[in-house]
């Protein structure tokens, strides 16, 4: 169905609602934190420069307000579903921010993050269908108990695979708000297509997009404030329960290809789950003439970064603008991946 | 290396959901010691395997044709 006026107005209010609330309390937000003393140390830049961190807590007050929006507009169970993941995954990371959690531990924690999801279809229903959409085939057959083991594997994968894309100035901005217009052109094309999926589907989508749009006016280089664990990691649960939710789930893997390959490269390269802080040795070097060099070490990890760098040292926005290039070549094969599946 | 990894996800999730899972009853009603549970079970095992043996090509392939020396 195409949206009407009123439902264009309802879509505007959850998006304006998200980005106003990023954008207008941001500045006030990073005095609070300066004012704390709560700044961290932008490893990437000669001579000690200090930003502040984190801004996850007021990232996940924006996506929660979008959400609000859209429950009050549409009455659906599924804003709410998406208030507990964000709640739960920003407080985990909030946790990782302050103690710093272990390699092992945030996993293990974040499988809370989807419970919300897994309690919401068990005792309220119609949160998510245990199928799968394919480009140009018929969609499978449910498979339920699959399906569930694989909604509480993907919520920690998925946010760990968020949390190690926020490395440099503006890039998990840039890259959650390109992965997340991906998932709601393909939840929005799934609205158009089938009478199951509505525009309240698209509409709890659109506060990932907005909060990350919004962030990354503060976030692109040189930054102004870090969203820290709490913010990556809830930009990473909130994506993956939106693929589930909006019934997306090939588009949306296909959109986080950079991050899975650099979260593949990483764990494959230092044999599991370790907490980056405790890394022996770091995947790249700032050099003397101030640019970023790939690691010589033989134990430093594979990152996609440390990959990107064998072409030759590049300066910091240079190389985030490289991984966002990569990461929109990804939004092109997502939205692809979803305009097969919707022909279909 | 994306349009590569682009089309292993969308074909081993094919293999996975359409091909692996429809091939008989759910394990847990039939028993983990069946020959096709246990047959189920080595095939998507494979797949992973397929996964990272494309992924580590793809990465040699990668850093081979970026080294300078």
């Amino acid at each position: 169905m195409f949206p009407g006026l009123a439902d264009l107005l309802a879509l505007s209010a959850t998006f304006l609602a998200s980005i106003l609330t990023v954008t207008v309390l941001m500045t006030p937000y990073i005095k609070f934190l300066l004012r704390r003393n709560r700044v961290v140390d932008d490893s990437h830049k000669p001579g000690g420069v200090h930003v502040p961190s984190p801004a996850g807590p007021l990232l996940a007050f924006a996506l929660i307000v979008g959400e609000l929006v859209a429950f009050l507009l549409y009455h659906s169970l599924l804003p709410l579903v998406l208030i507990f993941v964000i709640l739960i995954s920003s407080l985990i990371g909030l946790a990782d921010d302050v103690f710093v959690l272990g390699g092992r531990l945030k996993p293990f924690l974040l499988l809370l993050a989807a419970t919300p999801i897994v309690l919401g279809q068990l005792f309220g229903g119609g949160i998510y269908v245990s199928k799968v959409f394919f480009p140009l085939f018929r969609p499978t057959s449910e498979h339920f108990t699959i399906y569930t083991l694989l909604i509480l594997a993907a919520l920690p994968i998925v946010s760990n695979a968020y949390n190690m894309m926020d490395a440099f100035n503006g890039e998990i901005s840039g890259f959650t708000a390109l992965t997340s217009l991906a998932v709601a052109v393909g939840i929005g094309l799934r609205a158009y297509s089938q009478a199951r999926y509505s525009l309240d589907h698209l509409a709890i989508a659109l506060p990932l997009v907005a909060v990350s749009l919004g962030f990354y006016v503060f976030n692109r280089y040189p930054s102004r404030v870090f969203d820290g664990d709490s913010g990556s990691l809830a930009f990473g649960a909130m994506f993956a329960s939106l693929a589930i939710l909006g019934g997306v789930e090939l588009a949306a893997v296909v959109a986080i290809i950079p991050a899975i390959l650099n979260s593949f490269y990483i764990l494959s390269s230092v044999g599991g789950f370790v907490e980056r802080r405790r890394m022996s040795a770091r995947p790249i070097r700032v050099g003397e003439d101030g640019l970023l060099h790939p690691a010589e070490s033989a134990g430093a990890p594979t990152t996609l970064v440390r990959m990107i760098l064998l072409g030759g040292p590049l300066p910091e926005k240079d190389l985030v603008r490289t991984i966002l290039v990569l990461t929109g070549f990804a939004f092109f094969l997502s939205v692809l991946t979803s305009v097969l599946t919707w022909v279909h | 290396m994306m349009t590569v990894t682009w089309f292993v996800i969308l074909v081993l999730a094919y293999l996975f959901f359409e091909v692996l899972l429809p091939s008989g009853s759910p394990i847990h009603l039939t028993g983990s010691f069946t020959l096709n549970a246990v047959a189920r079970v080595g095939f998507t095992f494979g797949l992973g395997v397929a996964w990272f043996v494309v992924m580590l090509v793809l990465r040699y392939l990668y850093i081979r044709g970026r080294r300078v020396d």
